[in-house]
């Protein structure tokens, strides 16, 4: 007797001893659920970008740099189209939008408009800084001066208007740190410390950004403002990347939350349909219930937020926990209608299926778990949660199905019933066999063939990280973004911060002019689809002053080159009323801040640029001054580049696990290693489809493979653990495949059907990305169903002579 | 508890509003009468630090004379740092009338004086956490006050008693003008004179924090000696400046050329 048959018969006593202590095992699992359960009120959502790197991620280190000292980067875009944006009526309806956001939007710091736009001018003995329209005008005529003014401000265009004078836009700033502190409560000063007599200011202890839910209700409470105010001459469009990420992350929660219901609600009626029986039903949901309920308390009791990319974790739970269920139940319903006992019949499906549901478990697990190696911290967390939730459900179907199946009334089929049920699926199975025995060669040619097409394709695979295309077109966020990189030349911005290591460094002229240089250069950016909308930065505050001073002269609109006039001239416009130079310098003047304003592209093509950019900062401040690049969009490519290296280290990872698995459960090197090219099948074909399709790897599409991987392997293992046991036993590879795909070839079948049922929920996502999702894995599970059940027989066929080379 | 006894302590609650509310704006006119010398010289050492604790120092020589009871003449001339050095302000404020102030700064790189017409007071005074308004007296009649409670404040020096008071800006154009939406007094019972202050600010839910550290009493006038200014927002603190008298003179004969655009051009 090798290992495999001491297993099987200890899974039979173990069926045994579960039958017997089936109330105190039930009572035992509901007091560990109830247990971890308690804690699951304390599971924490962070749906934020940032919280794709890990806390000492140097990216995420410079960014949080950044936001202390600049403020957040995201901000919320108003664009409004109308005739003309100077016409007094328009401009009234503005100063009203405007005043009516300032006062109403929650956790915001400013807006800024035409309204309050920066005015620098100067004459013979004046230097005044003021807001452009302090006061409106009582007629259109007196609004000519500002109006020029404005025109001849090279910073206000594609700013605050478009060049056609068609839009103009209100830019909001949100708050940097939230309101709340890391319990939810409201944060309040406190008297004492607010007078304390030191003299440092203590650092800043551990704050906490602005949340995704304060910036929910800033978005939604725009929204409601806006819809007040659009008219015809008024149309509203709002965008900007808290806008773009905060709707985004709303649509895809609200995507994921309706999917899961329909799910559940397809596999109930697809495990009715199949096995007629409510225990059918109920057991395998009961084991997922509980999987998600303690996978989840674990979550929570180890500190790890739910976030964007776990939210795929329930429904990939509920899929693999009700596959392995089906293996279990299949079996047993089936030797039930022949023994008409529950003891016999479990003990049987127990000792025929436990070793392959803990093997086909182990490989899934291990398939996930490749991610938890991944740079990006929430796909780590998937790795390491999504593998111990197929653990835990290995439990629950294992221990509580035997325990709950034990103290069920399960009413057997009589053995004609089950026949005439199944004769169909048997058929179909029978002739499968027939097929894939029979014709060896030509499915292996053929499969060949496919693969070599398949990776033909694959390396044609595009990557593109492009969320902005996940909404549906009409959808509003999309739309006014679009309108807005059109007309107003960017919805987002990337940041830079030159960083000159020395008090009053951005005094210095040469300093100075090298900023200016690279913005040129930045400026100069403009291909078909990609271009830079504006630059914004110290600079043009001085070039502004120096020109104001010099009577509004255009040849003073540069910067001056002594030192010391640099120097006073900022120290005059700090003392003229605005506070604007916090939002460019530090207040040691050794940071600058350049803030480029860009149109929302897919995340790779705005990669090229970076990396093009960072050359040339690099190679502009060498030696004078240290660059970085960062601000939200920044760290979405860099998440993007991660994503790409960790998911292939990730698969890799898995595939060298489950091989060794493989072999292992095989027992031989050779066939080990050849069984699991099927296992490639799926993702090869999924590339293919990808390319067909246009589809692009994204950070989504990217997680696909490896559930592809993870339920094919599934397949493969059940297919060869049967396998071994009949050719074994009758050394016959014809029979062994058909008795093979007759017995657990059904509960294959039937686990294919449920999922893919489940997965193609995700065609009425309103999201392309969740659509994508869905398709994309209902093919794999279809595509390893067919591996395995032609490809695999067919290798069998023409590798194995006799039972000795097993 | 029956009506009756409800009524009772219904009148009783709002005639100590009113009370409190009387008690404050007494409080506040003999604080405001208090005599702060007619005119002062001194030497100012402004510390900005800023949220990395980054320090830097802003050294300057003042004079500020009252002309009449609404007219203060004020000069401003830059010591240090050097790329500053010789750079003054010329201000005449004009309180009590609508009659805006004046403003001239004079840049020796540009060898340039400019009118700076400050419209907003609630603008950074030089770069620090003071804004205009905070370094002029302000309109009695512009806040409704009410008196809170009394406290008491310890320092090195010893304690002081004081009234907590709050002040509210009557109308818009108050807040607009100096940027506090409410401020909270602490004026010390000895001497009326303001110790403490809590401005909130219209912008982005900010609070300013004043503190007094060190008073002296100069030839019969009390003379803050070192005051804190510290910005805000939540319990992130933004900014803030350490503002220092040092060398001061109260009371003492100034010539009048020193409030025109000839001296500050011409320095110290």
């Amino acid at each position: 007797m090798n290992w495999r048959h001491r297993t099987e018969r200890k899974f039979e006593r173990f069926s045994d001893l579960l039958f017997t202590h089936s109330k105190k095992t039930i009572f035992a699992v509901l007091l560990l659920v109830t247990g971890f359960g308690s804690q699951l009120s304390t599971l924490t959502m962070d749906t934020s970008t940032e919280g794709f790197l890990h806390k000492t991620d140097s990216m995420r280190v410079a960014y949080d740099e950044f936001r202390d000292q600049f403020g957040r980067d995201e901000k919320l875009l108003v664009a409004i189209k109308t005739e003309n944006v100077f016409d007094l009526d328009f401009l009234k309806k503005l100063e009203k939008l405007h005043k009516k956001l300032e006062a109403e939007l929650p956790y915001i710091t400013d807006v800024n408009s035409l309204i309050n736009a920066r005015n620098t001018y100067g004459d013979e003995e004046s230097l005044i800084v003021e807001d452009l329209f302090e006061v409106l005008p009582s007629s259109q005529q007196q609004i000519e001066p500002q109006k020029q003014r404005a025109l001849n401000n090279p910073l206000l265009q594609n700013l605050l208007f478009s060049e056609d004078q068609k839009f103009a836009a209100l830019v909001i700033d949100t708050q940097t740190y939230s309101s709340f502190d890391a319990d939810g409560k409201l944060l309040v000063e406190q008297e004492e410390d607010e007078f304390a007599d030191e003299l440092v200011i203590s650092a800043p202890t551990d704050q906490i950004y602005l949340s995704d839910a304060e910036n929910t209700v800033i978005v939604n409470k725009a929204q409601q403002i806006i819809k007040e105010f659009a008219a015809d001459d008024f149309e509203i469009y709002l965008t900007g990347s808290a806008v773009i990420a905060g709707t985004l992350k709303q649509s895809m929660m609200e995507d994921t939350k309706s999917f899961i219901t329909k799910m559940i609600v397809m596999i109930v009626i697809v495990l009715g349909l199949l096995f007629k029986r409510v225990s059918g039903v109920l057991l395998p949901l009961v084991s997922v219930a509980f999987t998600i309920t303690v996978t989840l308390s674990l979550m929570a009791i180890t500190g790890v937020p739910f976030t964007i990319v776990t939210q795929i974790m329930p429904s990939f739970l509920l899929a693999v926990i009700t596959g392995g269920a089906i293996h279990l139940l299949a079996i047993f319903y089936k030797d039930l209608s022949k023994t008409q006992d529950r003891k016999t019949s479990l003990r049987y499906a127990m000792g025929h299926s436990g070793l392959a549901i803990v093997m086909t478990s182990l490989t899934t697990a291990a398939g996930l778990w490749s991610f938890s190696f991944s740079e990006l911290s929430p796909v780590a967390d998937l790795g390491v949660f999504a593998s111990s939730g197929v653990l835990i459900g290995l439990l629950f179907n294992l221990v509580l199905l035997p325990a709950l199946i034990a103290s069920m009334k399960i009413k057997p089929h009589t053995a004609k019933e089950d026949a005439q049920e199944h004769t169909q699926m048997d058929k179909m199975l029978l002739s499968i066999s027939r097929i894939s025995t029979g014709y060896p060669k030509a499915i292996i040619a053929v499969s060949t063939l496919m693969i070599v097409v398949a990776i033909a394709f694959a390396s044609q695979l595009r990557f593109s990280h492009y969320p902005l295309i996940w909404f549906p077109e009409e959808h509003a966020s999309r739309v006014a973004t679009e309108v807005v990189d059109d007309k107003l030349k960017g919805s987002i911005t990337m940041e830079i911060v030159i960083d000159t290591g020395r008090e009053n460094g951005l005094y210095e002229p040469a300093v100075l002019n090298k900023i200016e240089q690279a913005t040129d250069y930045l400026n100069s950016v403009q291909t078909q689809d990609f271009y830079v909308g504006k630059t914004l930065s110290l600079v043009d505050v001085l070039k502004e002053t120096n020109r104001a001073l010099n009577e509004n002269k255009s040849e003073y609109y540069v910067v001056p080159q002594d030192k010391n006039l640099v120097a006073q001239e900022l120290f005059l416009f700090e003392n003229s009323g605005s506070d604007d130079l916090e939002d460019f310098v530090d207040a040691s003047f050794s940071k600058a801040r350049i803030t480029v304003k860009l149109p929302y592209v897919e995340s790779l093509g705005y990669n090229k640029f970076l990396t093009e950019w960072q050359t040339y900062f690099n190679q502009q401040f060498d030696g004078v001054a240290d660059v970085r690049f960062t601000g939200i969009s920044v760290l979405l490519s860099t998440i993007m580049e991660k994503a790409i290296h960790s998911s292939a280290v990730s698969y890799v990872i898995a595939f060298g696990l489950i091989s060794i698995m493989m072999i292992a459960l095989i027992g031989n090197v050779k066939i080990g290693l050849i069984s699991m090219i099927p296992n490639m099948l799926p993702i090869l074909f999924l590339s293919t489809i990808m390319v067909i399709f246009d589809m692009p790897l994204d950070m989504f599409t990217m997680l696909i493979g490896a559930i592809a991987l993870g339920l094919a392997v599934d397949d493969t293992v059940h297919f060869m653990h049967n396998f071994r046991r009949y050719e074994l036993e009758y050394n016959d590879v014809d029979k062994a495949v058909r008795l093979t795909l007759m017995g657990t070839g059904r509960a294959i079948v039937v686990t294919s059907i449920v999922l893919s049922v489940g997965f193609l929920v995700l065609l009425f996502a309103s999201m392309s990305s969740m659509f994508n999702f869905g398709v994309l894995t209902a093919s794999a599970i279809f595509i390893a169903l067919l591996a395995d059940f032609f490809l695999v027989p067919a290798i069998m066929k023409l590798l194995i002579h006799n039972k000795g080379d097993l | 508890m029956n009506i009756r006894l409800l009524i009772t302590l219904g009148i009783f609650l709002g005639a100590s509003t009113a009370s409190a509310v009387d008690q404050a704006r007494s409080i506040m006119d003999k604080a405001d009468a208090r005599d702060d010398g007619v005119s002062m010289v001194s030497t100012m050492q402004m510390m900005l630090i800023d949220k990395n604790n980054k320090q830097r120092i802003r050294q300057m020589r003042t004079f500020s004379k009252d002309i009449d009871a609404n007219t203060e003449y004020k000069t401003i001339f830059f010591l240090s740092p050097s790329d500053v050095k010789n750079t003054a302000f010329l201000t005449y404020d004009y309180s009590g009338d609508d009659k805006d102030d004046d403003q001239w700064m004079y840049l020796p790189a540009l060898k340039k004086t400019k009118r700076i017409p400050a419209s907003d007071k609630d603008a950074a005074f030089m770069g620090s956490d003071f804004s205009y308004s905070d370094m002029t007296d302000k309109e009695l009649d512009d806040y409704s006050y009410k008196l809170l409670g009394e406290s008491t404040i310890k320092r090195a020096q010893g304690v002081e008693q004081v009234w907590k008071i709050e002040a509210l800006p009557v109308n818009q154009a108050v807040i607009d003008e100096t940027g506090y939406t409410k401020s909270v007094l602490y004026v010390r019972k000895d001497n009326y004179v303001l110790t403490r202050a809590k401005f909130y600010l219209k912008k982005a839910s900010r609070i300013k924090y004043m503190d007094v550290r060190k008073m002296e009493e100069i030839d019969g006038i009390w003379v803050a000696m070192q005051t804190t200014m510290t910005t805000k927002q939540g319990s992130q603190t933004l900014h803030k400046t350490i503002l220092s008298n040092s060398s001061v003179e109260v009371n003492t004969e100034i010539d009048n050329d020193i409030f025109t655009i000839r001296s500050i051009e011409k320095g110290l």
